[in-house]
């Protein structure tokens, strides 16, 4: 026992130190985060052509589809002809470091995901030959040729380029399988499965081809640069019209691949995209996935927080171009009915404006049966304005369990007795403050005056001692602190490293910076819509190319 | 009692000359012939911990356990004879990771090591299933009941870095490994079904994966050094489902002589609540029993809530939160000692499974352990572990063991464990407890 007590003061020590390096002062590791914007608007990184600086390159991986880009891929190669199983599912391999799905690593493959893909493979086939008359039409006459054109149309897609003479040779010996009475059909099912386990569809792939004077760099051809736009802006494969582009060449042009973001960016499956943009970097758990003791929370009511969030995203993003400050500021309606009872139930819209007052969002961020103004704080910190915070020592459970509490105790008597602990304090001055901003919204994100317990509920927060000076201060509400967000550069910047880690699916490190700057910079420059953001990010001239390994 | 009859050969000379520790015991019952059968590991797992007053019995260290378990184990009662507990079992490199209360637990729980890169990354080695899998060239399978889980329960990897998956789907496991075989109980096959364009298409799957590999090499050539690697890694999966399908489609005959007879399990309907436990527990117990695996590993993943249980107050919705704040007490016990109850399911099949003068679970290890020792907290130190089974003998059983505090560790249970199993490591993971074996199991 006393070897035990001996221990955990001396990490209670260690942690205390490595709290007050952390977190405390304006320096340290929050800093050097926000992108910052000491060029100005537009100085440099251009669309067009290397800065004075020298060229952006960054390094892209192979990476395997996600298991949403499969679905749509399989959706889209077969014009909407075959048919996934309702459940398919791609095995879960942990989380993505980045918060995004298409992080490279969490893509991996092992067994269970080979196994499950292949299951795919050899069962979906059916499926598309079940409807061969709709996708080919020389299937009436069943013959080599015609399996062939299957081949060539079909591959094509998938590969999502032409394919080379081997790949043809190798699936023509797929359809060679088919034999019998059935040999068409079966041959073609058999083509269907070797594509559909090629790494050639399953990955995305890149060579590029070779630039006059610089080994180290490659800039992508014209198919590649239609994966990787499709992927970015549709989660999906490139249609026919992308490919006849990258065929014809235009795709080797900025002007070219700005013309075909902004077809992609009208199509419907940009908002999807956009969607699953926000929802990943909020964390928003599954729509219904989550539990709630308060059992107004059905299934409806989620749907429609679900609904209205995702609209109001996929307008701000695309068909509004909305400004950044409206994003966190908008009272435009966006709740169906149910939603709208639910709201109106509980003080209305007076209360709400932007992001961070709509339910989904605060029902997001609390617990499964309580707010949590540390789980709002944090994100507005980390993931609004890209401050960097240590994760809880080791023994924060245990520390805060044993702080002196009384039963049923309030959000603000739990801070009080952090702040009161030198351990918890260094990192919680600067966490709770601001999520007490939140307070006036419970854990369904429905409006209060009272806490729990009856007594009155201070609405106030404090942004202290953030590392973007003009964010700093008290504010009486949700929304004054929105409508700060919203006017703050660093939460442009942040909001376009947001977009540099879902465009590549992983972290930025030291030589993105360029990329990250430009985004930011071009963004900056176009008035901060926030489909500029979007167009920033794919017609940058670092997304042309790649690093050679 | 049967494991007199049993003797155990620990060591051969491999292929390559190579001594190798031999995950088999040699039965010989009776009048009938030698027969082997291999030592099983079977891992089961369970989020949040358990209550660590109500699980550890009031007896001293190597003292039986009384004939009533304590209440979070009553479920075990007939299995007493069978079990041993241990605590407390600290992971103590969790307590160095730092970051996400489960992230870290998750990560280090089976390998004993820390993150391979930034907080949510998978563990910088092996976990102990794919290590033993690994050193006594055996076959696994993993297993999940009450749904595929959060991304912080990943805890089993094959290296550095290298997740591995779990299936969650009783029906999936059943499809891959009994669809040909008769049906438990000795009744007849299924009949011959009409032979359809998806029948034929599956059993062209060898060759589509042969033409597969044609597409990954036509790929390879003009790749860098580390999307090569990443697409051989890839091209390696495709190699284990080759081996697989041919294991599948032509099982091995029974194990033993005597029953079991390697048949196919019950129904498969369920996917969540109770019933997952048992279909996967069928699921379990007959691919060892026809050999198609040698490890297992069961993990719950349910974070949210035990529905089934129609728990009160916070339990009931926020199963989660309810243990943070141990509130309401009573629901938690109940939502505790159901555990008990699904990890019976394990035992029940196995122990179903006839082998030698004993059944399977006398043959095999089963550990059940656990996220923490304290859940509350989400203090991995203090973790309570039950071993189930005797392996045909050489493990004591109807003990519980206790440790001085602060010298226990995962790494030196796991050592323990592998020396069982004819492993000679001495050491497993990283930590400052990452050697030599706990005392008084073996």
């Amino acid at each position: 026992m006393l070897r035990n007590l001996t221990r955990s003061n001396l990490a209670a020590i260690v942690v205390n130190a490595c709290l007050w390096g952390a977190c405390t002062g304006s320096v340290g590791n929050r800093e050097g985060v926000v992108v910052g914007d000491d060029k100005g608007p537009g100085d440099d990184f251009a669309t067009d052509g290397p800065s004075a600086d020298g060229p952006c390159r960054i390094t892209v991986p192979m990476r395997r589809l996600t298991e949403l880009q499969y679905k749509n891929a399989i959706r889209d190669v077969f014009a909407q002809q075959a048919v996934l199983p309702a459940d398919f599912a791609i095995p879960n391999l942990g989380s993505p470091a980045s918060g995004f799905s298409n992080d490279p690593e969490y893509n991996a493959v092992d067994l269970g995901v080979a196994r499950r893909l292949n299951d795919s493979a050899i069962s979906l086939p059916i499926s598309v030959v079940d409807k061969l008359s709709n996708l080919l039409p020389c299937a009436s006459t069943p013959n080599d040729a015609c399996a062939q054109t299957f081949i060539d149309t079909y591959g094509r897609r998938a590969y999502r380029r032409p394919l080379e003479e081997a790949e043809k040779a190798t699936l023509m010996k797929a359809f060679k399988l088919g034999t019998g009475a059935d040999a068409f059909k079966d041959g073609i099912a058999a083509v269907v499965a070797t594509i559909l386990d090629a790494p050639q569809f399953l990955y995305q792939s890149e060579i590029g081809k070779a630039v006059d004077g610089d080994a180290t760099v490659a800039q992508l051809n014209g198919y590649e640069m239609a994966s990787r736009l499709s992927l970015l802006l549709w989660d999906s494969v490139p249609d026919d019209n992308l490919l006849d582009a990258a065929a014809a060449g235009e795709l080797d042009s900025p002007n070219g691949i700005r013309d075909q973001v902004d077809r992609l960016l009208g199509d419907a499956k940009a908002r999807s995209v956009m969607i699953r943009f926000a929802r990943e970097w909020i964390h928003l758990p599954k729509p219904g996935a989550g539990q709630r003791t308060d059992k107004a929370y059905t299934d409806a009511l989620a749907a429609a927080m679900q609904g209205e969030f995702d609209e109001f995203v996929a307008d701000s993003f695309l068909s509004k171009n909305a400004a950044l400050e409206s994003f966190f500021a908008s009272t435009e309606p966006y709740a169906n009915a149910t939603l709208d009872s639910f709201i109106k139930a509980d003080g209305g819209y007076g209360n709400r404006s932007g992001l961070l007052t709509q339910p989904a969002v605060l029902t997001g961020l609390a617990g499964a049966s309580d707010t949590s103004p540390i789980r709002r704080a944090v994100f507005v910190r980390t993931k609004v304005t890209c401050e960097a915070f240590p994760p809880p020592p080791n023994d924060a459970m245990a520390v805060e369990s044993a702080l002196p509490l009384p039963p049923d105790a309030t959000q603000r008597q739990r801070s009080a007795a952090r702040a009161a602990d030198a351990r918890c304090a260094g990192c919680h001055n600067l966490i709770d403050p601001l999520g007490f901003g939140f307070e006036s919204f419970d854990e369904l994100g429905r409006f209060r005056e009272a806490n729990e317990d009856g007594s009155a509920l201070d609405a106030s927060g404090d942004f202290v001692d953030p590392v973007a000076k003009d964010l700093a201060g008290t504010f009486a509400s949700l929304p004054e602190l929105g409508e700060r967000l919203g006017r703050s550069p660093a939460v442009a910047d942040c909001l376009s490293r947001q977009f540099f880690r879902f465009n590549y699916g992983r972290m930025e490190g030291d030589e993105d910076t360029c990329s990250v700057k430009g985004i930011a910079n071009r963004f900056k420059a176009s008035g901060l819509g926030l489909r500029d953001l979007i167009v920033s990010v794919a017609t940058a001239d670092e997304f042309r190319f790649r690093k050679v390994q | 009692m049967h494991h007199k009859n049993i003797k155990r050969r620990t060591v051969i000379r491999g292929a390559a000359g190579a001594v190798l520790g031999l995950p088999w015991l040699e039965l010989t019952a009776g009048h009938a012939q030698a027969q082997s059968v291999p030592k099983r590991f079977v891992i089961y797992f369970n989020g949040q911990g358990n209550l660590v007053n109500k699980w550890k019995p009031n007896v001293a260290s190597g003292a039986a356990l009384p004939a009533n378990l304590p209440p979070m184990l009553s479920a075990l009662n007939d299995y007493k004879s069978k079990l041993n507990l241990l605590h407390p079992v600290d992971n103590v490199v969790a307590e160095t990771m730092g970051g996400n209360g489960h992230n870290k637990a998750g990560r280090s729980i089976l390998s004993c090591a820390g993150f391979s890169g930034g907080e949510s990354s998978p563990a910088s080695g092996p976990s102990i299933d794919q290590y033993m899998k690994q050193k006594l060239n055996l076959k696994s399978l993993e297993l999940k009941v009450n749904g595929d889980g959060v991304g912080e329960y990943q805890m089993l990897f094959s290296g550095p870095g290298q997740a591995v998956s779990g299936e969650a789907n009783p029906q999936r496991v059943f499809d891959r490994f009994f669809k040909s075989l008769p049906a438990t109980g000795g009744g007849t096959p299924a009949p011959a079904p009409v032979v359809t364009a998806a029948d034929r298409l599956r059993a062209k799957n060898k060759d589509v994966l042969s033409l597969t590999k044609e597409n990954f090499a036509t790929l390879r050539g003009a790749l860098g050094k580390e999307d090569q690697d990443r697409l051989d890694n890839h091209a390696q999966r495709i190699q284990d489902l080759e081996k697989e399908l041919v294991t599948v489609t032509a099982p091995p005959p029974p194990s033993l002589g005597v029953a079991p007879k390697c048949s196919a399990p019950g129904t498969q309907s369920a996917q969540n609540g109770p019933n997952v436990y048992k279909s996967q527990a069928m699921n379990a117990a007959m691919a060892m029993a026809c050999n198609f695996a040698q490890i297992v590993t069961i993990q719950d993943t349910q974070y949210g809530a035990l529905p089934w249980l129609g728990l009160g107050g916070k339990a009931g919705s926020d199963w989660h939160g309810a243990v943070h704040e141990r509130d309401p007490m009573p629901e938690l016990e109940k939502g505790f000692a159901w555990y008990a109850k699904g990890f019976k399911e394990i035992l029940d099949a196995m122990n179903a499974v006839p082998e030698g003068n004993g059944t399977m679970l006398d043959n095999s290890l089963v550990m059940w352990i656990t996220e923490y020792g304290d859940g509350a907290s989400h203090n991995t130190l203090g973790i309570p572990v039950l071993l189930a089974g005797g392996l045909g003998g050489a493990l004591k059983t109807d003990r519980f063991i206790s440790f001085a505090p602060g010298t226990s560790s995962t790494n030196r249970l796991f050592v323990t464990i592998m020396k069982l199993f004819g492993l000679p490591d001495n050491t497993f993971g990283v930590g400052s407890r990452n050697s030599g074996t706990l005392p008084g199991i073996a």
